[in-house]
This record gives C-alpha cells, sequence and structure tokens, in this order.
C-alpha cells in the first residue's frame, strides 16, 4: 500500500513537471498547464502525506 | 519552565524542525554515535532554502536593474563562496566542538550574553516573520481583488490590505502560540512540492516571456528579463558585485555568524559543509532566477505594474497551484519564525507565559507585514539580519582558532567563573558601530559592510582579550 502511495505521490510531481516541459516546448497551453498542476498538486497533498514522515506528528515538542 | 531550559529550547529549535534530534546535547556535545550521514544534510538544507522570501528577491533583483550575466554568473559565484564559508569556517568548529551557537556563547561571554544576543534574535525574527506573514497574506490579495502596493509604497494601500494580512497574520500568531507541530508536518510534507513548483514557475514563465527554443534564452534574459538600465525608485543599482555579495551574506546570520553550528554539530566530516550546495543552488539560484521570470512575466503583461506581490505573480503563471504555494511558502516558513521569537523574549524574563509572549511577537509581525516597504526593501533587510548577528560568529571563531595562538585562554568565561565577559560584547557594539560609520560617512552600502564588519569583530576581540583577560589559576577539563 505504501508503496502504490509512494508511486502516486511521485507520479504526481513528475506530471506537474511534465507538464510545465511540454508549455515551455509549446505542445501544452498555458491554461492546460495551469490545470494539470492544480490536479498533479492535489493529488501530491493526498497521497504523500499517507507515506512521507508518516511518524512525524508530535515529534517535535512544543 | 526554568530561565535555563528556555535557553537549551530556544538553542535547538532549528533541531527540532529539522528532526535532528529534539532537544538533546544542548549543554554537552553530541556523541560520535549520533552524528548524521551526509544525505541528512542535503534534504536539510534542500528545503531550508526554499522558502516564501525566494518571491521576493527574484523580483527585487530585476527591479534593481541588474543585467543578466550579473544575475546568472554573480549567484553562481556568490553561492559558492556561501558554500565555501559553511564548509571551511562554520563546519569544521562544529565538528570539533560538536556544541550549539548559544552554548559557545556562553563559555566565552557568559550567560549574560546569551540573553542580548536571544534579545537581538527576537526583534529581527518579528521582522522576518512580517515578511512571510506579507508573502503568505498576498495569496488572497487577487482572489479578493485587493489592489497591489507599488514598489515604491511604505504604508498600506487598502483597509482590505490591512484586515487581510492581519488576519493571516492571527492565524499564524495564534498556531505559533498553540504549538505548530502540525505546520511543521505538513511542511516537511510539502516541502519537495514547493522545490518542483519553483522549477515549474520557471518552465511555464519561459513561453510566456518568448523563449521558443533554447537559443532564445540568452536573448530573452537580457532582453526581457534582466534589462539592466536605471533601478526603480529608491532602490540600490544593482552590479555584479551587488549579486556576489548578496548571495554570498544572504545567510551570513548561519555561515559567518555560526547559526549553522547547531546543525552541523551532528555532521561525521566537516565537508558535510558542502551539503549547503543544495539549499544555496535550489534555493538561491534556481527559485530566485525563476521568481524573476513570474516577474518579468507581470511587467511584459503591464509594463506600469512594478509591485512585488507574490501571490498574483504567481497565479498569472501557475494558477490555484501557484496561489497555494504563496500561501504556505509564507506560512510554514512564519510559523516557526514568530515560534522563536517568543521563545526569544521570553528568556529574557522566564515568567512571563510562552503563549502569550508568541502571541504578543505575532502582532508585532502582523504589524510590520502591513507595511509593504519592508518586503520592498527586503534586500536590504536581509542584508541586515546577518549584519547585526555575525560579530558573534567572528568571536567564536576568533575564540577557537586564535586565541590560544596569542598565549590566551578560550571559553574565559566559563574558565574565570564570569557571568559576564565584557571583550565579545564590546566587540559586538564597536564592530556594529564602524560598519554604520563606514555606510553613513564613507557611503558604503549593506552589501558591502558584512566581510569588514566580520573582521573588525575577531579582531577587537582579540585587542580587548589581551587587554582585559588575567590568568587563571586552576584549569577545568573540558571538551575536546
Amino acid at each position: 500500500m505504501s508503496k502504490t502511495l509512494m508511486f502516486v505521490s511521485l507520479f504526481a510531481l513528475a506530471f506537474i513537471l511534465m507538464s510545465a516541459v511540454l508549455c515551455a516546448a509549446g505542445k501544452v497551453s498555458p491554461d492546460t498547464n495551469r490545470l494539470f498542476i492544480f490536479v498533479g498538486t492535489i493529488a501530491w497533498f493526498v497521497a504523500a502525506p499517507m507515506w512521507l514522515h508518516k511518524d512525524s506528528p508530535g515529534k517535535s515538542s512544543n | 519552565m526554568s530561565k535555563k531550559k528556555i535557553l537549551e529550547k530556544d538553542s535547538n529549535l532549528a533541531n527540532e524542525d529539522s528532526g535532528f534530534a529534539a532537544n538533546e546535547y544542548e549543554r554537552e556535545p553530541v556523541p560520535e554515535h549520533k552524528a548524521k550521514g551526509l544525505k541528512s544534510f542535503l534534504g536539510l538544507f534542500a528545503s531550508e532554502h526554499v522558502a516564501a522570501t525566494e518571491l521576493l528577491i527574484g523580483p527585487l533583483f530585476v527591479a534593481a536593474g541588474v543585467s543578466a550575466f550579473s544575475v546568472l554568473v554573480g549567484l553562481l559565484v556568490g553561492n559558492l563562496l556561501a558554500v565555501l564559508t559553511w564548509t571551511f569556517i562554520t563546519a569544521p568548529i562544529a565538528v570539533k566542538k560538536r556544541l550549539t551557537l548559544y552554548y559557545q556563547l556562553e563559555k566565552i561571554g557568559g550567560p549574560a550574553i546569551v540573553k542580548v544576543y536571544n534579545t537581538a534574535n527576537g526583534v529581527l525574527w518579528c521582522c522576518l516573520g512580517g515578511a512571510f506573514i506579507y508573502v503568505s497574506a498576498t495569496a488572497l490579495f487577487g482572489p479578493l481583488n485587493i489592489p497591489t502596493p507599488a514598489i515604491t509604497d511604505w504604508l498600506p494601500q487598502s483597509v482590505g490590505m490591512i484586515v487581510v494580512i492581519m488576519a493571516v497574520g492571527a492565524v499564524i500568531a495564534y498556531v505559533a502560540a498553540k504549538g505548530y507541530d502540525s505546520v511543521a508536518y505538513f511542511a516537511n510534507i510539502a516541502a519537495p512540492w514547493m522545490v518542483i513548483m519553483f522549477i515549474i514557475f520557471g518552465l511555464s514563465a519561459l513561453p510566456e516571456l518568448g523563449v521558443k527554443s533554447v537559443g532564445d534564452f540568452w536573448h530573452v534574459a537580457n532582453e526581457v528579463v534582466w534589462k539592466g538600465g536605471e533601478p526603480a525608485e529608491g532602490m540600490a543599482k544593482f552590479t555584479f558585485w551587488h549579486v556576489v555579495c548578496f548571495a554570498w551574506f544572504g545567510n551570513m546570520a548561519w555561515h559567518f555568524g555560526m547559526g549553522d553550528l547547531s546543525i552541523f554539530r551532528y555532521a561525521r566530516k566537516a565537508r558535510y559543509g558542502l551539503a549547503s550546495a543544495a539549499g544555496m543552488y535550489l534555493g538561491h539560484y534556481i527559485a530566485w532566477i525563476t521568481a524573476a521570470f513570474l516577474y518579468a512575466v507581470q511587467l511584459q503583461n503591464n509594463p506600469a505594474n512594478t509591485s512585488v506581490v507574490p501571490g498574483p505573480m504567481a497565479s498569472r503563471v501557475a494558477g490555484h497551484a501557484g496561489i497555494l504555494l504563496v500561501l504556505l511558502a509564507g506560512w510554514t516558513t512564519a510559523n516557526p519564525v514568530i515560534y522563536r521569537a517568543g521563545l526569544a523574549f521570553q528568556a529574557i524574563r522566564p515568567k512571563w507565559s510562552r503563549v502569550r509572549v508568541t502571541l504578543v511577537a505575532g502582532a508585532v509581525a502582523c504589524v510590520i507585514a502591513v507595511f509593504p516597504g519592508l518586503c520592498n526593501k527586503f534586500l536590504s533587510v536581509a542584508m541586515l539580519y546577518g549584519l547585526a548577528l555575525m560579530p558573534m560568529g567572528a568571536v567564536i571563531f576568533a575564540d577557537f582558532y586564535l586565541i590560544k595562538k596569542i598565549g590566551l585562554e578560550e571559553f574565559y568565561a566559563e574558565r574565570a567563573g564570569n557571568q559576564i565577559h565584557w571583550p565579545p560584547i564590546l566587540a559586538w557594539i564597536s564592530s556594529l558601530l564602524i560598519c554604520f560609520a563606514l555606510w553613513y560617512f564613507a557611503g558604503v552600502q549593506e552589501f558591502f559592510l558584512c566581510l569588514p564588519g566580520w573582521l573588525a569583530s575577531g579582531i577587537i576581540y582579540l585587542i580587548l582579550s589581551k587587554i582585559i583577560q588575567k590568568p587563571i589559576e586552576t584549569e577545568e577539563v573540558i571538551y575536546e
């Protein structure tokens, strides 16, 4: 499960990076690029907390 | 909470944020088996130096009338000098002594000097917190149709702007006062995305700037982004040497100023200082350059719109994700800074409630954030931050490398049992006075004062130590 989530979140980062590369190359319009970046961002913030720094909350004291 | 405990906790905050053993070894050397590998430092620097203020610095370079060559080559050189300073000045002392900046200062100058240092740090953190709150609040300027302040504005331009900044600042201060564990956790989650987002800013802005192929880049960089010429009203004209010095001394409080002793005391080897390159070249090269692209797109769309307001700039190029980045970059950096400011002030009087003191520090940061002049002058503010704290780094350097060579004692306050040892404090004050005199009477800009000030502080400390130190009859064995 953890590996799947890791794949999803890393794929999301790769996806938005690729979208920007294609935008820079003129293959994707700026509007579509903005939409792809937003979708990838949501995917990252949904998937990454389920595996990245999973044990971190509460470690730092206040 | 005892005063000693507060000082210890403050000194260890950087470690809490970064995951480096929290609340450990504040008053003893970090043991060898607790030392960390190179990978830990690469990750730490990469995430710490891609922050909200990069969105101000890149555009302000453009507004300062800098040329493309000065930025692209000057940043390479300046960041290299910063990395070498961490590697050959800061890290060797950290690895040899394995003590925090605060504990070394206490040993050299007595407990009183730590109190003075904390006060100065608290005030400066409030200013930095204000800048972060401002950046975060600008994310809402576009969606709420709030007019953006011009680059020459010192005062807020609308009631709406004040209300939004105060509201964002109040939330940040409240979270900092109540405990920002969840924000620190969220910041760790967001860090890789933030780094990628800065790269995306640059790539997405290229076609809007007219870059159709790799061959177009140099022409666009010179003719569209960094055109040189006259700086914006009220700004210093930036040259190659301004860029080099800004990149080198932008983090002076941490390398020459020895703030990162707290981090590198965990390093296995001093050459791990090279890991700072991850932060410098991702945050202070790529992020500054791509943030400049955002500003260039804004100027291309409307040459009259010279305001440096990150929210609308990021939104124009990256849409909702850009707005989210500005909001989170400001928020996740403002929280720990205000928390640290609260702790620093509480160290002055331990009876004060930390929650209340943090709320007061947050309120001060909010008031500062309301004035866009602070962020419009951020290049100077960043220099003054390093300038104010760097003399203590010179004292630690001189105490470590030079003081025994002139026949004197290192860690004199501890060995002599003094509550206060005057040479470090006098070196601090007099080196800042020298810097002020150079600025006021000789017209030396703040970007070029750091190195002379640092050298002056070290030399003054050694001269005063030679005059004031008396032989100590019984020597203690200290950490070697």
